[in-house]
């Protein structure tokens, strides 16, 4: 760019327009590795399992956001999409001894025809009623999988066997094998998303989320726009519930579509920032085990207060940082990096 | 000359209000057409209708032989019939060049060439130096003509402003009247304008279309429309 600034306003100097992110990325590399490296120090195997959990959901949450965050349509039905991955490797192993390898992509291919057809009709409704028709949705699968007893064996629901342990079954002596395999799928994920963040899609997402009607107005299709972060989110979601369902090798639709899954989903990613495609991984990272410290420090009458504190905690959060965690580091980035105009500010353009 | 846009008994009612009754008209190819009217006469929902924002009840557009309504405004958009809004509307917390770039992608398959483009834009506009800013930190004046770069980047064969300069001090008045003009003559594209700045709309406007209560109730050349007794009734009121 070589044109001199005309107007008062100083200008920081022009950069690549992915200059900011790489101390993210940078983070990020050292994030993943001390993951990897964590079950050689973490002697507990609870902690080992906490951290899958942090990997697994927030995978999950990482794949919400492409269109929760990113676009700012906020579902509530994602658990749709963890739910039908978990159950095509449940179903596929305990009733026909077939890899949840195997289910996996089985579970995609089903949770991607789901989202097309779950898209269709929500994608007319905005703002809230998309929050409510997508959590309506949910149900829907809650019962069907509470009611379709020969496929899912109903509220009973369905153990997997002890098979031959190794990667082909998922099945593990001990649980670093599937903190690794958690580990890679929430890489995999954040590739993805910051992927998806800095595409053509990720900026039309970004149009949407800033102001639907000049999107269109830009000769943005938002149908499709919103269609393709949903196909995307849905394939990552139920790639995480396939994971959940190794994990626990139980599942019944209590767990499978449950409507906290989907709350957490959206919060993760709300606490960590929406706008960041490493948002939701952090908010999980300091979230789970939060969650998880105080159900175990605070038990018998005390749990209830638990729950309370970790609730307050939340609605406290989102009082004073609306925008997450990744929100309070761009304001403090653009503190050091923006000079305003001489001139007062001109009052917010936003309808 | 020949008409490039056509409206045909365009009827659009919210509830009890009519709010457009029976538009008909038609727009020359490479015109500016400047649209007045006293406030809720319904200039900014002729505008509306036209690209599909807020669809008419009734009416046909036509536009190089095909009817624009029933269609979604992004292909609207896409056809080549383009509009800026009365309030500004960017996508603040973004940069003034990815503003201009979101509307290139229609043109562009690849991000980086669609950015290149709008940095082509952004220098018409005078907006170049402040491609990395984030729309939100420039000023208002600023703002309008962004969204302007961001319409006229769609490369559009009509585009509709409404009120691009309310708000605005007499320099930079004069400065989006240079390249408004220079949009239309150089890059042909032909507009309709709603404004209240008369001085403004006068100087640039080769015909004038009055509207009032919905209806048309002038459309000529700016001397002849400006001393029209409706026009003159219908912003002045007349003495029984």
């Amino acid at each position: 760019m070589s044109v001199s600034a005309e107007q008062g306003a100083p200008e920081r100097p022009s950069k690549p327009a992915r200059g900011d992110k790489v101390p993210a990325l940078v983070l990020m590399a050292v994030a993943v590795l001390a993951l990897f490296l964590a079950p050689l120090y973490l002697t507990n195997e609870y902690h080992v399992r906490i951290l899958t959990l942090v990997c697994i959901f927030g995978a999950a949450s990482v794949g919400w956001n492409l269109l929760g965050g990113y676009a700012n349509q906020v579902s509530l039905g994602h658990a749709v999409f963890f739910g039908i991955g978990a159950y095509a490797v449940v179903i596929f192993q305990e009733k026909y001894e077939l890899s949840p390898w195997l289910a996996m992509p089985a579970g995609v291919l089903v949770s991607v025809l789901v989202g097309l057809v779950i898209g269709w009709p929500t994608f007319q409704l905005s703002g809230h009623y998309f929050a409510l028709g997508t959590l309506a949705l949910l149900q829907v699968f809650h019962i069907v999988a509470n009611s379709w007893e020969g496929l899912t064996e109903g509220s009973a629901g369905i153990s997997l066997p002890i098979l031959e342990s190794g990667i082909w079954n998922l099945q593990f002596d001990g649980p670093a094998p599937l903190l690794y395999i958690s580990a890679g799928l929430l890489v995999a994920s954040l590739a993805a998303a910051r992927w998806v963040r800095y595409s053509r899609l990720g900026l039309e997402l970004d149009a949407i989320r800033l102001n639907p009607q000049a999107a269109t107005l830009a000769g943005v299709d938002l149908f499709r726009a919103k269609m393709k972060a949903m196909l995307i989110s849905a394939v990552i979601v139920s790639l995480a519930g396939s994971v959940y369902a190794s994990l626990l090798q139980f599942l019944d639709p209590e767990t499978a579509f449950a409507w906290n899954t989907s709350i957490n989903l959206a919060l993760f990613a709300i606490v960590g920032g929406i706008r960041h495609w490493w948002g939701p991984a952090l908010g999980a990272l300091l979230l789970i085990p939060l969650a998880e410290w105080a159900s175990l420090t605070l038990t018998g009458n005390l749990a209830a207060l638990a729950q309370l504190m970790y609730g307050a905690l939340l609605v406290l959060l989102i009082l004073v940082q609306p925008r997450g965690i990744g929100g309070l580091l761009d304001k403090v980035w653009r503190r050091f990096t923006v000079s305003k105009p001489t001139e007062s500010k001109p009052t917010a353009s936003t309808p | 000359m020949t008409a490039i846009l056509r409206l045909e008994s365009v009827d659009q009612r919210f509830g009890g209000l009519h709010a457009l009754k029976n538009v008909s008209f038609e727009v020359e190819e490479g015109e500016i057409l400047g649209v007045i009217g006293p406030n809720g006469a319904g200039k900014s929902t002729l505008f509306d209708a036209i690209v599909g924002v807020v669809p008419p009840v009734s009416g046909h557009v036509w536009f190089r032989g095909e009817d624009l309504i029933g269609q979604k405004v992004h292909h609207v958009v896409s056809r080549g019939v383009a509009k800026t809004s009365q309030t500004v509307q960017v996508f603040t917390e973004m940069t003034v060049l990815d503003n201009v770039a979101v509307a290139s992608l229609g043109k562009h398959k690849r991000l980086h060439d669609a950015r290149d483009a709008a940095r082509h834009e952004l220098e018409f506009w005078g907006l170049a130096a402040h491609a990395n800013t984030q729309a939100q930190d420039i000023t208002l004046a600023q703002r309008s003509t962004l969204e302007l770069a961001r319409a006229v980047t769609l490369e559009p064969a009509v585009l509709l402003i409404d009120e691009v300069m309310a708000g605005l001090n007499e320099v930079e008045v004069d400065t989006m009247l240079n390249r408004l003009t220079s949009a239309n003559a150089e890059r042909n594209i032909t507009l309709l304008v709603i404004e209240h700045n008369m001085r403004a709309l006068m100087k640039i406007s080769h015909r004038i279309l009055a509207l009032d209560y919905g209806e048309v109730i002038a459309l000529d050349r700016p001397e002849t429309v400006s001393t029209d007794p409706r026009v003159v009734e219908a912003y002045l009121g007349v003495a029984e």
